[in-house]
């Protein structure tokens, strides 16, 4: 397909998708000729899992649904929950790790983290550029041209380091980044496009890492923030980690240490989640556990909402303080509110609702998708920015002060947090001893007094010619962009010529690595088709394999020739040849040579399964008989996903 | 990494600073380098009152962020997003600097730099700040008590003669405007120094208020 100029809105130079990137789903979206934000579905639905799977080699396997099957086979090599490490340094995350079952390194030589997948060390960028090319190759497919351009959401709470390190994986990924918008702001302008509200309204956004409010004045299609708070370390996980914990003791009582079995502990981390959210829809919920590893039938456990609520109880109440603080900083009481609008799959749980409700005074707004709306609204910002539109416009605010380090490590505040965005702020600065030739400035961000409490962002070398002490007079300009990204310029107020500024990031990528990163993903850009086209056949050729060995097993090969048995058995062996050329169509030749050579252990398994099915269907028609249906004991369908 | 490297910001000094009717910055044109930026007042078309009725800083930065903001200069151009950058952190800063009667004083006379700082508060006022944080270092919750009274009522006081002082600050220039010598302002006038003798004083008192607040928590 190619693109189609003038028949369609969205075939013009300039086209941008908005993109969540989750914690734990993502998604793109659209603005469609009608006006209105579209999420872009795939055969799964429109959520992509934020999962990333890789072979023992560290060779890509998959992306989403097909890597998230991955995580209880393969936990080693199975990368989820990314989101966590973006911008963030290896002390920072010491006290998460024991969550992910993966290898987390700190790089020699730097602070930040990378993460060992077989052979190779990935930083936390180029593991997130992986999801969004997912989701780019999925835009372009559905929209039938190559989409380059993007806006990607990031929480509110997110440092500079962290928005950068967002902007890079899209740099990774081929994608021009437009904007990095903040969740909620980006949820309220979804919201705002919907019912153009004037007014004060709340957003409450707990997704599956990451917690944000936002309180925002809606006027005339502008959206202002008017103070933004938030904990980007609480979110669905910590619900999940905290039911996980719970099971996890009460086995450990029973005598099941689940330590040192990765594996048993995906599938119990896998099962806590499903049942969290049965107990969202129903009052009570089993927790089913299969423990084939201690040799012994499934486990078990049966919770009701109200222990689940007890053990989340703390959790929840983490968010009502961040709460608190922003209708403070927006100088608002919550019964100057007009509306709360909820955003994340978390705010699904009834005891999150219930909670919100109790503190905001009036029950929050929810007919709007929570895992979709943060998508929709960053479609709605990539049309602004593309489209030339001018009805709407977002308004938003730093969510954290910047500073820098004073004689003694305290701070000199340079730009307070909630401060609108851009914000600037010029600063002199001189030196304090004879012919010194340059200065020091540490670039922090955060709330704390001291220096070493908040987020050390860079340190900036000023050059300086020498001249005696206190002489030099530099200027050092501060200005948050809109993307709430920090951009430091030096102007000799002497000569008033610009210096450049040598800049030492702390965490992150610097610009060399990048540029290595870049050269690496175009030499292999060829590749990575082939690779990708590999991987979709090796999963492909796993699934066969897996159910051939495991049919071969079963009671159906016993009705097999051996003739039959021995060309199977044969064809298996050629598929693990093939994979080993990492070639794609090798494999798909000796998949379709396997499933033909399958046919009749197919037949002779359908034929099985069928009479099982016709068994079953005789017992239940017997139970149905002998109890009267009782409304409460059906299953809640579940087809909506938590974050 | 942390500072981003990849539309670097040329530090583009904006301006001309020359006002345009109704003391409206003509945001079009380019300035001339390292002059310096115009003040809140006029970055917002405000007139120079400090009993300025706030709603009105409000509806000036919005009726400007809707022409200045970045994201309506994103198909002029990365050149044009950098100078919308800056122009839109200016009225930001604007509507910062004119919220609140105590932060629209400290502009008016300057009290932000040195001289504005070097201003001593008289000796009486003083010795009562030192009185009061003697009583909040011995710390017994009855003198605490008295001792938020005491500055709450001093506040209020101080308060009160910032309002006066503005009125008349207000008044001296208005007549200054139809004097038509609103760029003379070099001699201090009365109502400068009467603002300037209470932000002294707000100052002290704003410490002594946010560690009382400090304490309670």
């Amino acid at each position: 397909m190619g693109i189609q100029f003038g028949s369609t809105g969205r075939a013009q130079r300039g086209f941008a998708v908005g993109i969540d990137l989750g914690t734990t789903n993502s998604l793109v979206a659209w603005l469609g000729e009608d006006g209105r934000p579209h999420v872009v579905d795939g055969a799964h639905g429109p959520l992509v899992p934020s999962v990333i799977a890789f072979d023992a080699r560290g060779e890509l396997r998959a992306v989403g649904v097909p890597a998230d099957e991955r995580v209880q086979l393969d936990p080693l090599h199975t990368i989820y929950s990314v989101k966590r490490l973006m911008g963030r340094s290896a002390d920072e995350v010491a006290g998460e790790l024991d969550l992910l079952p993966y290898v987390v390194h700190r790089e020699e030589g730097s602070a930040a983290v990378r993460i060992e997948v077989g052979a190779r060390r990935w930083t936390p960028p180029e593991l997130s550029a992986f999801i969004l090319r997912e989701l780019k190759a999925r835009a372009s497919a559905a929209l039938g041209q190559d989409v380059t351009q993007a806006v990607v959401t990031v929480p509110a709470y997110f440092n500079d380091a962290q928005r950068q390190a967002t902007k890079d994986a899209g740099r990774l990924a081929g994608l021009d980044v437009l904007r990095i918008v903040n969740e909620p702001t980006a949820a309220a302008l979804a919201y705002g496009l919907d019912r153009r509200p004037d007014g004060r309204i709340a957003v409450y956004d707990f997704g599956g890492g990451t917690f944000d409010i936002s309180i925002l004045h809606m006027h005339e299609g502008m959206c202002e923030v008017l103070a933004t708070a938030g904990d980007t370390r609480l979110g669905g996980d910590d619900l999940d980690r905290a039911m996980v914990g719970a099971v996890f003791a009460q086995l450990q009582a029973a005598g099941i240490d689940l330590s040192g079995h990765p594996e048993a502990l995906q599938r119990l981390r896998k099962a806590a989640i499903a049942c969290k959210w049965a107990l969202s829809a129903a009052q009570t919920a089993t927790l089913r556990l299969e423990l084939p590893e201690f040799g012994r039938p499934a486990v078990e456990i049966a919770w009701t909402r109200a222990d689940f609520e007890a053990l989340i109880g703390p959790i929840v109440a983490r968010t009502l303080v961040p709460c608190r603080q922003a209708l403070k900083d927006a100088g608002l009481r919550a019964d100057q509110l007009d509306d709360v609008v909820l955003v994340g799959g978390s705010t699904r749980v009834p005891l999150v609702r219930a909670k919100v409700a109790e503190l905001f005074g009036r029950a929050p707004h929810a007919d709007i998708d929570p895992d979709l709306v943060v998508a929709l609204g960053a479609a709605v910002q990539a049309d602004i920015l593309t489209s030339g539109r001018r009805d709407l416009l977002l308004l938003d605010v730093t969510p954290l002060s910047l500073g820098i380090e004073t004689a003694g490590g305290g701070i000199a505040k340079l730009i307070h947090r909630n401060s609108a965005v851009p914000a600037s702020q010029t600063e002199e600065f001189t030196t304090s001893v004879d012919l010194q030739t340059g200065v020091v400035v540490h670039v922090v961000q955060g709330e704390r007094e001291l220096a070493h409490d908040c987020r050390s962002l860079a340190r900036l070398l000023l050059p300086i010619a020498p001249m005696p002490a206190g002489l030099p007079r530099v200027a050092v300009t501060f200005l948050i962009d809109a993307n709430g990204i920090l951009h430091v310029t030096a102007r000799d107020l002497r000569t008033g010529k610009e210096l450049a500024l040598e800049v030492k990031p702390t965490y992150g990528l610097r610009e060399d690595e990048m540029v290595r990163m870049l050269d690496d993903a175009f030499d292999h850009a060829e590749d990575d088709v082939a690779r990708r086209l590999f991987a979709d056949a090796a999963v492909d050729a796993d699934n066969v394999v897996r159910a051939t060995e495991r049919a071969m097993q079963g009671p159906s090969a016993a009705q097999l020739d051996p003739d039959e048995l021995d060309e199977i058995v044969g064809r298996v062996a050629s598929v693990k040849a093939a994979l080993a050329t990492r070639q794609a169509e090798p494999v798909k030749a000796a998949v379709a040579a396997l499933n033909h050579a399958t046919f009749r252990l197919a037949e002779v398994e359908m034929a099985r399964a069928l009479d099982v099915a016709a068994h079953d269907q005789h017992v239940l028609g017997d139970l149905a008989q002998a109890i009267a249906p009782d409304p409460a004991s059906v299953k809640p369908k579940h087809d909506r996903p938590h974050a | 990494m942390a500072i981003a490297h990849d539309e670097a910001l040329r530090p583009c000094v904006v301006g001309p600073w020359v006002l345009g009717g109704a003391d409206r910055l003509d945001w079009r044109v380019a300035p001339p380098p390292g002059t310096q930026p115009p003040d809140a007042f006029a970055v917002l078309g405000l007139p120079r009152r400090l009993l300025l009725d706030e709603d009105r800083v409000g509806v000036a930065a919005r009726g400007l962020m809707r022409e200045l903001h970045p994201d309506r200069f994103h198909r002029d151009g990365p050149e044009a997003v950098a100078r919308a950058q800056w122009h839109s952190s200016l009225v930001n800063d604007a509507v910062r600097t004119l919220r609140g009667l105590e932060r629209r004083a400290a502009l008016v006379v300057g009290f932000a730099d040195d001289v504005g700082r070097a201003h001593k508060p008289p000796p009486a006022l003083l010795e009562r700040v030192f009185d009061w944080n003697e009583q909040l270092d011995e710390g017994d919750a009855a003198s605490r008590g008295v001792v938020a009274a005491e500055v709450a009522t001093a506040c209020a006081a101080a308060r009160l003669r910032l309002e006066a002082g503005a009125r008349q600050w207000d008044v001296a220039q208005l007549l200054r405007e139809q004097a038509g010598s609103a760029a003379a302002g070099v001699t201090v006038t009365d109502a400068d120094a009467v603002l300037l003798s209470v932000l002294g004083e707000l100052r002290y008192l704003d410490n002594l208020l946010e560690r009382l607040a400090g304490g309670a928590d």
